[in-house]
Parts: C-alpha cells; sequence; structure tokens
C-alpha cells in the first residue's frame, strides 16, 4: 500500500514536471494572411474619407494617399467619399494577402469617379526595392515605365485599372511613363531606399496624364 | 568554438518565443554560451510573443521566462507580457540585440505561408531596431522534425527561411538550417528540443555572433 501510494506520488511529480516542461499548444501564426486598404487622392482639392459615424480622413494634395489600413479579410467595407460638393459611396471587400487602392480620379462629365486597383504583391524584401505602377487612366490601354532617356523598360503593358510591381536595386533614378508609345508627363525622379515599397500613379489631369509617385506605408 | 573572451565587452539582448521561454530550452543553453564568452545577458522569451508584440506590451499566450547573467532562468506564471523593446534598448543600453524568432510566424497549420502578414510582423520590429541605432541579430528556425503537433514540415521551414533572410535586413541574420540536417536534432513535438538539440543549437548561434561582430546601425 505504502508503495502504491509513493508511486502514485512520484507519478504525479513526474506528470506536473512534464507538464511544466511542455509548452501549451498555440497557433503559430494566423489562419489566413493579412488583407491591406488604403485611399488616394488624384484630384486638384482636398478628398475627405469618411467611415461609420465618427472615422474621417482628409486627403490634400500634400498628402495624397493614407497609409496602407490592415482590415478583415472578405468583409465588406463601406465608405463615402466627399469632393467639394459631391459624395460618393463604396463598398469594397479585399480577400487575404490583397492590398486594394480605392482612388478618387478626375470625371470629365462626372467630376468624381471613385475606382478600385486591385494587387497581390509577389514578394517582399528589405535589401530591395518594390516598385510599382498603377494606371488609372482610362484612354491609356497599355502603359510602360522606363529609365529617363533610355530604352530600358522598368514594368511594361500595364492595362487601365492594372498595377505592375517588380523588384528593384535601390538606386536614385528618373522614369518616365508611356501610354503606348507615346510620352506622357514629367520626368519622375525617385530616391530609392532599401526596403521601401513605391506606387507610381498615372491619373488623368484635365486634358493630360498626372504622375504621382507614392512611398506606401503601414501604420 | 574560439578561444574564450570573443564576446567580452559586449551586453546582450535576447529576445523571443517559446524557445526561450522554458528553462532547459534556449535560455538555459545560448545565455551560458554567450557568457562564456564574456558577453553580459539578459534573456526574455514569451510564449507565442509575434515580433511585432516587443513594440507595445502584450500578454503571451502559454507563459514565459526570464533570466539575468549567470542566475537561473525565472519561470513567469503569472500572466506574462512583453516589455517593449523601446524602453528594454533604453534601460539596458546592450550592444546589440538578438531576436529569436522564426516558428512563431510559420503558421505551420495553414497550407499558404501568409507573407505578407509576416512582413509586418517581421519589419514593424526591424524598423523600430533601426531607429533605435542599435545592432541586431534575427534567428531564424531550425528544422525541427516533421510530423508533430504544431505541423511544421522542412518545405515550411525552407520557404520561412528565404523569406527570413530577405526581410530582416538591416539585422544580421542566423540561418539555423545550417547547423544541422533536416530531423538531425530529436525534438519533443516537432519544434522543441531536447536539451542537447539546445545546446548545439546555441553553440551554434554563438559562433555565428563571434563571426560577425555587432554593428551599430546608422
Amino acid at each position: 500500500m505504502k508503495a502504491q501510494i509513493v508511486s502514485s506520488w512520484v507519478l504525479c511529480f513526474l506528470f506536473q514536471s512534464f507538464a511544466m516542461a511542455e509548452p501549451q499548444l498555440y497557433p503559430t501564426g494566423p489562419s489566413e494572411d493579412a488583407s491591406y486598404i488604403r485611399f488616394v487622392d488624384t484630384l486638384d482639392g482636398n478628398l475627405e474619407i469618411r467611415a461609420g459615424k465618427d472615422s474621417r480622413i482628409e486627403l490634400t494634395q500634400l498628402n495624397s494617399s493614407t497609409p496602407w489600413q490592415s482590415v478583415k479579410a472578405n468583409s465588406p467595407l463601406s465608405a463615402g467619399l466627399y469632393f467639394k460638393n459631391q459624395m460618393q459611396d463604396v463598398s469594397v471587400s479585399v480577400k487575404p494577402s490583397e492590398f486594394v487602392t480605392v482612388a478618387a480620379v478626375q470625371d470629365v462629365k462626372a467630376g468624381l469617379r471613385v475606382v478600385e486597383v486591385r494587387e497581390f504583391s509577389p514578394d517582399f524584401s528589405s535589401l530591395k526595392v518594390s516598385f510599382g505602377f498603377m494606371n488609372l487612366v482610362s484612354n491609356c490601354s497599355s502603359a510602360s515605365v522606363r529609365l529617363a532617356g533610355k530604352d530600358v523598360v522598368i514594368v511594361n503593358s500595364v492595362s487601365y485599372l492594372a498595377v505592375a510591381r517588380r523588384m528593384v536595386n535601390p538606386v536614385s533614378l528618373g522614369v518616365d511613363v508611356y501610354c503606348e508609345d507615346k510620352r506622357v508627363g514629367n520626368t519622375v525622379n525617385l530616391n530609392l531606399r532599401p526596403g521601401e515599397r513605391w506606387t507610381l500613379i498615372a491619373f488623368p489631369h484635365g486634358e493630360e496624364v498626372g504622375l504621382m509617385p507614392v512611398l506606401d506605408s503601414f501604420p | 568554438m574560439s578561444s574564450a573572451g570573443m564576446l567580452a565587452g559586449l551586453s546582450l539582448l535576447v529576445i523571443g518565443d517559446s524557445h526561450l521561454a522554458t528553462p532547459s530550452y534556449l535560455i538555459d543553453a545560448l545565455p551560458s554560451i554567450l557568457m562564456e564568452q564574456g558577453a553580459k545577458v539578459h534573456a526574455i522569451g514569451v510564449c507565442g510573443a509575434m515580433p511585432a508584440d516587443w513594440l507595445v506590451k502584450t500578454p503571451g499566450s502559454c507563459g514565459g521566462a526570464e533570466r539575468t547573467g549567470a542566475s537561473a532562468a525565472v519561470v513567469m506564471t503569472e500572466k506574462v507580457f512583453t516589455t517593449p523593446i523601446n524602453k528594454l534598448i533604453e534601460s539596458e543600453r546592450p550592444s546589440a540585440v538578438v531576436v529569436v524568432s522564426g516558428d512563431n510566424i510559420g503558421s505551420y497549420m495553414n497550407p499558404v505561408f501568409p507573407k505578407t502578414w509576416a512582413n509586418q510582423q517581421v519589419t514593424s520590429l526591424t524598423k523600430a531596431l533601426s531607429a533605435a541605432g542599435v545592432a541586431c541579430y534575427w534567428v531564424g528556425p531550425a528544422w525541427g522534425t516533421e510530423g508533430g503537433r504544431y505541423g511544421k514540415t522542412f518545405a515550411r521551414v525552407k520557404e520561412l527561411d528565404a523569406f527570413l533572410k530577405e526581410n530582416v535586413s538591416p539585422c544580421t541574420y542566423i540561418d539555423s538550417t545550417k547547423f544541422s540536417g533536416q530531423g538531425e536534432w530529436k525534438t519533443i513535438d516537432g519544434q522543441h528540443f531536447l536539451a542537447s538539440g539546445y545546446r548545439k543549437w546555441a553553440s551554434s548561434i554563438a559562433d555565428e555572433i563571434i563571426k560577425n561582430p555587432p554593428r551599430k546601425l546608422q
């Protein structure tokens, strides 16, 4: 009997020691990847974005893009975009791993038009620079970006409401944008640093094409 | 290993996940080996802590441990929280921070590695370290063994290793997959090693730090 009691205590002690040594089960990361949304203002004037009762952000010509915001995947997100005396509602759902840009662009007839551009980032690097080009110009069916003054293509054949992205070396460079084979806008000079993620946005600006380099940021 | 004293004069802050959160795990072996080389070491493990959890005080999910100098690791049994890295750096002024974080972002149960989420986790911590101007090392996952309770596979370790190698700069990446063959170090659950495996891992990590002395970040 005494031997049985001692054995039981030994077993309890051993079990407790093992339980203390063994880490608890815990998930090593989320069940699905992160999703992101941002808003961009390409208009001549301030754009206010309102979501819910009290959340509002104002974009200006100096601060024309929100940071990327992490959102719940596959869940409809609503917002109202206000520009001068116009307003447009948007409802967007973002998939896991997706980056969605909601952009306010000029519309010749309506004044304000809201478009969405979706992308899945192919890769990340803290050693190189992620360079993306986004085409918001409806009469530019195929856009490309080349090194300024050179016949070196960085991204090619970017259709309307599409984005192309690639890794480039962290250097200072000038780039030109072409719609089909016609150069549009002025040379954009970029000082690229390791780990950065850029999106160069082409947008309608009056009769011409405006170019806006955005350094993507996360909160 | 090289002769003793190779890390003399350095103070190292080691932070990380469950591999540092239980005595007889890395929290025993790694500080001991680093101290044999002359370093002063403070190690903190918070089980379940993701890299970004070290930016603000965040609860762990399964305990933790802390070891200061030659004292034995103290197991934290009450609710465990991370200490924000900026606070740790400010109070301790370490020569370098060593981050042990790989398995905890592997998402082993998910058929697809959540690269976007993992990138944000890693870069938010590396940016904080860079902003603080402190040298840093990032220790990636070792192979482990397949078929364990956490779903760890060699294919995912390879993918995670490649991802971390590309994304932890300006921290110096310590590739743990170079230290052993696949499945060579036995585990209790696919992920956590026997004491002998932790000693080998710790020794290899210390060797890498000796070969790559801390460089203050610009």
